[in-house]
Parts: C-alpha cells; structure tokens; sequence
C-alpha cells in the first residue's frame, strides 16, 4: 500500500465519515423540528386549558360572589319576599337568563304553589303568554318544574320544555317561546317555602356548576331568613311582653286610682266623726278605722308610685332644695318609731356636703323616709345612723353618699341582690313579723336610678346592715350657687354664716354630758365647725376628773349639754347635783327622745334649764339655739306647730259650689264644708255647675276633673271664656295624683290644685290661698 | 457505542503506529462502516474489538496494553471536548465520584440509546477510594487507562489496584485507589 493509496483511502474515510455526520444531523433535526411540532400543539392545548380553567375560576368566583352577596342581602332586608326578590334578580343578572320568577306556598302547610307576582323580565314581549299562564297556573307536588323542585327539594333542570312531558304550562297550542327551564328550592325549616325558576328561548345543556351554586344559594337564603325569621318572633314576643307590662302598669295606676276615691271618703268622713263626739270605745275603733285606712292608702300609693316608674311617668323635680333642712325634717318624723324601740337615731353630715343641692325634695324625702324607716324596723337595739358625704364615683364624677347603717337583723347574702325587686323582702316571714309591702326599696332604688344613682347593700346576718346610696352631682349640682339666697331660710347654715361670718362659737366652751359615742363624735364636730371648744363625758366622775386635774374650770364653761337619760340614770342625782353646782352664767340646755317628757317643774327651776332640744337634733338649729342665748340677734320661726285651732282663721261663710259625681264624695265635701263653716251647692257634673254659676253667685268652686257630662277642665275653660271682670275661684279636686295633672288644671283656669284624699287642713289652707290673693 | 471513541481510537492509532497501520488495521477488518466514524454517531462495539485485535496483531502488542493505552488518551480527548467535566471537581477522586451519577445522567440525556457501564464507588476513607466496574462490553482495561490518565490529570499520586472479579473476562472489575500522601 503506498502512500497516495493510504491517503486516498484515509480521504474516502473522511467524507463517508462526514456524509454520515451530516446525514445523522439532518435527522437530529426532522427530530427536534418534531419534537417542536409536538411542543407547539402541546402548548396550544396548554393554553386552552389554562384558558378554560381560568374562565371556570372566574365563574366560580363569580358565583361565590354572588352567593356572598345574597347571604350579605337576605341578612339585610326586612321581609321574605324581598329576599326572594333580590335573589332572583342577583341570578337573573348573573346567569344571563332573560326571565326568573317565583313560586311560594302562601303558607306553611299550603298543598299548592303559586305565582308570587314576583318576575325578572329581560324581554317582556317575547315571554308575554308564559307570564299569563303562569300567573293563573298552581302546582301540586311533583307537577311541572315548580312541582319536581318541591317534591325532590332539590334542583331541577330541563334541556327543552317542549319535549318534556311534565311541563303542564306547554299546552302546544300557545306559543310561548320557552325552551329550556331550571330551578331551585328555598327551604326554611326542611320545609321548601318557594321555588325560584328561570326560562330561556333557547336549549341549554344542564349546567352542573350554575345547579350546585343555586342549591347552596337556596340553602343560604333559606338558613338566613330562618333566623330573620326567629329574631322576628322574638321580637314580637318582647314587644308583646313589653305592652303587658305597660298594661299591668296601666292596670294598677287605674286600680289605685279606683281605690284612693272610696279611701278619699272613708278617711275623710272617719276624721269628721272622730272631730265630733264620739264615745271612747268608738274613739279607739275609729282610730284604728283611720290608721287602717292610711297604711291602706301608703300601700296604694306604693304601688301607684312603682307603676308610674314602670310607665317611665315620673319625672323628677329640679329645684334648690336644702339638703340639711330634709334630711333632718325626714330624722325627726322617724323619732317617735325610734325611740319608743331606744333605738338612737343619728344623723352625720360632713362638712363638704352642700346645704343646698338641686333635686326633687318630695323623692328625696321618699327615699330617707323608706330607708331610714326599715333601719328602724329591723333593728331591735343600738342605734341606726344616716351618714352622708361626698365621694367620687368609678367614673370620677363628684357625687353624695348616703350610708343608711343599723344594728339590727342584718340580709342574708343571697337575698342582697333581689331585696330591690318588687315583692321581694329578706324573708317570706318578715311580711309576718314585720310588715310592709316589699315596695319600698324597689321603688327607691328605681328613683336613685332616676338620680343617676346607684344603690347597695352590705349586710352580716346577725350584725346590721348598711345600705348606700348616691346622687350624682350630674343631677343635684347644677346652678344651685345663684338661688341660695332666696332659698335659704333661718336655722339654715347659710343664713347662720350670713349672720355670723366669724363663727362666733370661737371662744366659746361646750360640756357635752352623753351617753352614746356617735352622737358624741358628730355633735363635737359641728361645734368646732363653728369654732367652739367641746368637752365630752358620758359620767359625771369623768368630768370631776378633769375638774380635779385643773383641765377644766367650771367658770369657763358656757354651756352645758345634757341627754336626758343620763339624768334619769342611776347616776341621776350625782348629775343633777353637778349641773347645780355651776354658775348661773353657764346656759344648761336639755336633749330629748323624742318619746321624754322630762317636766318635773322642780328639777327645771333647781337646774336652771334654759332650753329644750328634741333628738335627733338638727345641729344648725343647736347653733342657732347658741347664737341666741349668746345675744347675737335673728329671728327663729318653729315651724310645722301650727296650732289646730287655726282652722277658725280663714275666711268663713263662703258660698261653696262643688261639682263632683260621685255621692260619697260630695257628702265628704259638704262635710268639711260645713265644719269650715262655709255654705254648700252640689252640681253633678260640669255642665250643671254652669248652670248653677250662672244662676247663682257663689265665692268658690270645687271642680272635680274626671266627670260625666262634661269634666272639670272644659266645665273651667268654658267659664272662664265667659267671665269678663271678674274671676270665680276654682280649686281643682282630682284623685290622679300623676304629675302634670297639676299643670294642667292651672292651664285649664283652675287657681288651686287638691289631690285626693282630701283632708281637712289642706282644705282649710288652700281655701285661705286662693280667698286670700283674690 | 458511541462515535467519539470509534474517531479517538483512529486518532490514537494514527498517532501511536502511523497511517499505514490505520489503514491495514480498517483493511484487516470486517467493518460495516469501513472505518468511517463521525464523533456524532453510534456504532457497533465489536468494531472497536476487532480493530484492538487486528491491532495487536499488525502491532504484536497484547490487547489489554493497547485498550490501557487507548483509555490513557481517550481521557485527554474527553476533557478537550467537555471541558465541564473536570472544571466541577477538585481532584480524582472527585471526578470519579461524579461519573455514575452525573456524568452518565448528562451523557443519557444527550444520547437516550447510550449503553454505558456502570460505576458504583465507595469512599473507604478520605484517602481511599473504591469503584466497582461493570459492563457486558469487559472494558475495564480501558476505565484503568482513562483512570491513570485521569491521576496525571489533577497531578494525583494515587496507587491504583486492580481486581477482576469476573474470572478475566474484565465484565466486573474492582479499582482500589489509595491517594498516597506526602
């Protein structure tokens, strides 16, 4: 082999080797062009898919939307059919379906259903005939569309009505140019209470998804108007409760008012009888007559009271009142129940508390009297003590504190919470042992309530209780300052510090001779509030005590205060003794029970007693009592003792016409009438009351309001249109003692007001008022 | 197998023996191919026996000397034209542990008909290496050539042991290396 040979076979090589290199590329590359193919279509049915997938989703989410919005809408609206309505509009425009309408079973247990009258129309010509029919056309069960919905409780569709054979509104003789129809079901209670159904002009296949979306939207709307439907019926059932109460409420202020009327009588006649001659026996029987018939009206009143908070009728009084002046008016109306018990009754009021406050005195009054009084009730020794403060409530409001606190039987803790409910008391048996209604403390919590208040107790069965409750200053501080003046009377702080602006106790030496601690800690502080120097001793050894350690010189003591029982003690004589042994210079002044009648006129003049003073003192008064016999000049006036011979002060022979129905209480009116020595006419109703003014000449007329014919208000009107110079007085007698029946009868033209019972002071006094400023 | 070894080996032929042993070696052939490669085909594996054979006998060097020798260059040709292989790793024992589960997927992926051997290896020591060779084809003379080449390659002093497990037939190889450490 030579070399051209080697290298011509070497060449041959190469090029077979690169026809072959070149063939395998060739077909490397129809390969991969192949492979390209196949990738191209493969991406193309990607694409597709993802197109599909996406448009699904979007459906999909579409639909939840709408699903969502439904439930948002059927929680909002207020009725059913509204519901259902907005529903079938939400698909209408969801679906693009030109026309939806609804079936319902009127009721729950209707065997039909019927057309609601409620439609979406997207073309309201070319569904004209099928809206007819299916306006007039009812289902059964199982019968058409509306029908199989109900019977399957499930969705129903169907591809082309003309070829169904359960599709009664296809009659084949109306065009009605429906094609395809589907439905769906709202279920309340498992029960299906209205099927919703839509039509096309064309034929659809059955839509899985738009089916499955409408059965869980039938189940929604149906899940939400179920609890619509539950919230209605509580609401009916609380709005229902609510008439009854106002009703029962409505109820009991009509019966208290039926029952004070005939109470109107028996009190007053009673009162008259006793006025008369009457035996001792019958004096006694009459007597509990009375005082049955009072504790009868105080209950009615209670209740009368509770129904007219219940009725949201009692508005609160705002005028500057003297807090001090009530406080110690209501201790003194408790002292006789007190003291005949020797319970102490005490009464601390620290300094910062207001003498004047804005506020309803009467409810006040109310709420003390009610409080003050179970303390008494239920205490059977020691003392009860109504202390009042200033405090700072959670809210960091300025507010007063009263604590009510005795030593008596003390509340059970589990009976703490419902003692302020109505009829509720500490025990069944304390109505037995104790009496009251179970009134009292319900109704005083409901007016603290009304002071923006709160109210509580605190209590160890066997170890007192304490009762606190509060005026916020919201209700009883605002613009009281400027009305002081014209408010304050003698006796009141004010005027104490009006008359005497350095406080002229300062020098002055008080000796306290008292037995109970609390009443010896607040009298000392309100004589240091006033300046003056106490010394205190409950036994004459601790004074001669202090006597013999050169502390005290009898000289130097200007008045001495002495608590009676302290002198009827064994250590009585040591005491009298030692109260004779000062000098004529020191004024010795005496403090009473309410319940002491200490007047042996020899020990008066032995220990040169210059005062009186009745517990529970009211200690403005004490200074007062000082400042006189001090010299510092003001007038005291005492009031409330009036004497009962007053009656003859006022005008008499007046000519009286009274008009009133009823028979029992004209006699009662004639009566008083009489005993005032006035002259009486009767007219039994408005009308004849005009006529008697207008034929006769009388100086008074008492107007009952409510009565026959024509009542109090338009009898006055219509007399006082007619008058021209003069005025007739009128006073207005009414047993409604609901606030602004006053205002009413002064707008009507009344001059005075009387509620009933009518009784004979009040009478007299009004009578005198209204002769008086004419 | 594929057309780079058949081109490789020419190449070797070439360079070691001369033109005109390439020529009587293709002539002492029955060759299918004429002895026409192209590194982008894949050709029959007995081609590559009969020419190492005729080989042998044109040259009278014994056949697993001349395989050996192939393997020694073949290494070099491979790291020319896939530079990648040997920049990923640091050493020999790098390379060689990398053959099985890197270089062959990659190889696979380019050539889905490519019958190769398979290497298991098992690091008995950070030192010490052991690589089990097995194919039906009884290259392992071969794999011992690239190995040395690949020794050389990274600057390796690395002792290398040989045991045949299949009884000669160089289907089931084991190559012990032990790095030796100055």
């Amino acid at each position: 082999m030579d070399l051209s040979e080697i290298q011509k076979r070497k060449l041959r090589r190469e090029i077979a080797a690169r026809l072959e290199a070149e063939r395998l590329l060739e077909e490397r590359s129809r390969e991969l062009y192949d492979k390209g193919q196949t990738l191209e279509k493969l991406n193309g049915t990607l694409e597709a898919r993802v197109a599909a997938n996406t448009m699904q989703l979007q459906r999909a989410n579409a639909m939840l939307t709408i699903l969502h919005d439904t439930v948002l809408m059927a929680a909002e609206v207020d009725t059913f059919d509204e519901a259902l309505e907005r529903c079938l509009r939400a698909i209408g425009e969801f679906s693009g379906w030109p026309l939806g309408h609804i079936y319902q079973r009127a009721s729950g247990d209707a065997d039909v259903l019927t057309s609601s009258g409620l439609w979406f129309v997207q073309n309201p010509t070319l569904f004209k005939n099928f809206q007819e029919i299916t306006k007039e056309t009812n289902f059964a069960k199982g019968v058409g569309l509306p029908g199989r919905i109900w019977e399957r409780g499930a969705p129903v569709w169907i591809k082309d009505v003309t070829q169904d054979d359960n599709f009664p509104r296809a009659d084949g003789r109306t065009r009605l140019n429906v094609r395809c129809g589907f439905g769906f079901p709202v279920q309340i209670k498992g029960r299906v209470a209205a099927v919703l159904e839509f039509f096309n002009d064309e034929a659809f296949e059955r839509d899985e998804q738009l089916l499955t979306l409408l059965k869980s939207m039938g189940e929604q709307v149906g899940r939400v108007l179920e609890r619509q439907e539950a919230h209605r019926q509580q609401r009916i059932a609380r709005e229902d409760a609510e008439r009854a109460n106002q009703a029962k409420s409505r109820f009991l202020a009509n019966m208290s008012h039926e029952i004070r009327t005939p109470m109107n009588a028996i009190l007053g006649l009673t009162e008259l009888v006793l006025d008369g001659e009457v035996t001792n026996t019958q004096r006694e029987y009459l007597s509990t007559v009375l005082a049955s018939g009072e504790s009868l009206l105080s209950l009615v009143n209670d209740i009368l009271d509770l129904s007219k908070i219940e009725a949201n009728a009692v508005t609160l009084e705002r005028t500057v009142v003297n807090l001090h002046e009530i406080v110690f008016s209501v201790m003194r109306s408790m002292a006789t129940q007190a003291h005949v018990k020797e319970i102490e009754l005490l009464c601390s009021i620290q300094s910062e508390v207001p003498e004047f406050i804005c506020g309803d005195k009467t409810r006040i009054q109310q709420i003390l009297i009610n409080l003050v009084g179970n303390a008494i009730k239920f205490t059977q020794q020691g003392e009860v003590e109504l202390k009042i403060a200033t405090s700072v409530n959670a809210s960091k409001q300025q507010e007063l504190s009263f604590l009510i606190c005795d030593t008596g039987i003390g509340i059970a803790k589990e009976k703490q919470e419902t003692i302020f409910q109505e009829f509720e008391q500490a025990d069944a048996s304390t109505t037995r042992q104790f009496g009251g209604t179970g009134l009292g403390l319900s109704i005083v919590s409901r007016l603290v309530g009304l002071m923006n208040g709160t109210i509580q107790i605190e209590s160890v069965v066997g170890n007192g209780s304490k009762i606190g409750f509060s005026i916020a200053e919201s209700h009883y501080g605002t613009g009281v300052q400027d009305q002081i003046p014209a408010t304050a009377g003698p006796g009141s702080i004010y005027e104490l510090d009006q008359q005497a602006p350095e406080k002229s106790l300062a020098g002055s030496r008080v000796l306290l001779l008292e037995g109970n601690e609390r009443h010896q800690a607040i009298f000392a502080d309100w004589i240091t509030r006033f300046g003056g120097d106490v010394v205190i001793a409950s036994a004459v050894s601790e004074v001669s005590g202090k006597l013999q350690k050169n502390m005290l010189s009898k000289e130097d003591v200007d008045f001495v205060f002495v608590a009676s029982p302290l002198l009827d003690s064994s250590d009585g004589r040591l005491f009298k003794g030692f109260l004779r042994s000062f000098p004529d210079s020191t004024q010795i002044m005496l403090m009473l029970d309410s319940t002491t009648h200490w007047q042996d006129p020899a020990d008066h003049d032995q220990l040169a007693i210059c005062k009186h003073l009745r517990k529970p003192l009211n200690y403005a008064e004490v200074v007062n009592a000082i400042y006189q016999l001090q010299g510092i000049e003001k007038i005291s006036r005492d009031a409330g003792e009036k004497a009962p011979d007053t009656l003859a002060a006022g005008p008499r022979d007046l000519r009286v016409l009274v008009a009133e129905d009823s028979v029992v209480n004209q006699k009662l009116a004639v009566a008083m009438l009489h005993k005032l020595g006035h002259e009486v006419v009767i007219a039994n109703h408005g009308k004849e009351a005009l006529a008697a003014i207008e034929a006769h000449e009388f100086d008074l007329v008492l107007m009952d309001i409510q009565m026959p014919e024509m009542d109090g208000f338009e009898a006055v009107r219509t007399l006082r249109e007619a008058e021209v110079d003069t005025r007739l007085p009128v006073i207005a007698l009414t047993a409604n003692a609901m606030r602004g029946d006053r205002d009413a009868c002064l707008e009507a033209g009344m001059d005075a007001y009387l509620s009933k019972p009518i009784r004979l002071q009040r009478l007299a006094d009004v009578i005198e008022s209204v002769c008086h400023s004419r | 197998m594929k057309g780079i070894v058949f081109t490789a080996f020419v190449q070797y032929v070439e360079d070691t023996f001369g033109d005109l042993i390439v020529e009587q070696m293709i002539a002492g052939c029955d060759l299918a191919t004429d002895g026409a490669y192209t590194s982008v085909g894949t050709y029959d594996h007995g081609e590559i026996i009969q020419m190492v054979v005729e080989l042998g006998r044109l040259s009278g060097r014994n056949v697993p000397d001349l395989v050996k020798g192939f393997g020694y260059t073949l290494f070099g040709t491979l790291v020319t034209g896939y530079p990648e292989v040997v920049n990923h790793v640091e050493d020999s024992f790098g390379l060689v542990a990398t053959i099985d589960n890197h270089i062959h997927v990659e190889v696979r992926k380019l050539y889905p008909d490519a019958d190769l051997p398979t290497f298991s290896h098992e690091f008995r020591g950070p030192d010490e290496l052991h690589l089990l060779y097995e194919s039906e084809r009884g290259l392992a003379d071969l794999a011992e050539g690239l190995l040395i080449a690949c020794f050389e390659y990274f600057k390796e002093e690395i002792e290398l042991q040989r045991e045949d497990l299949s009884d000669g037939a160089g289907t089931r190889v084991a190559f012990n290396m032990r790095r030796v450490v100055n």
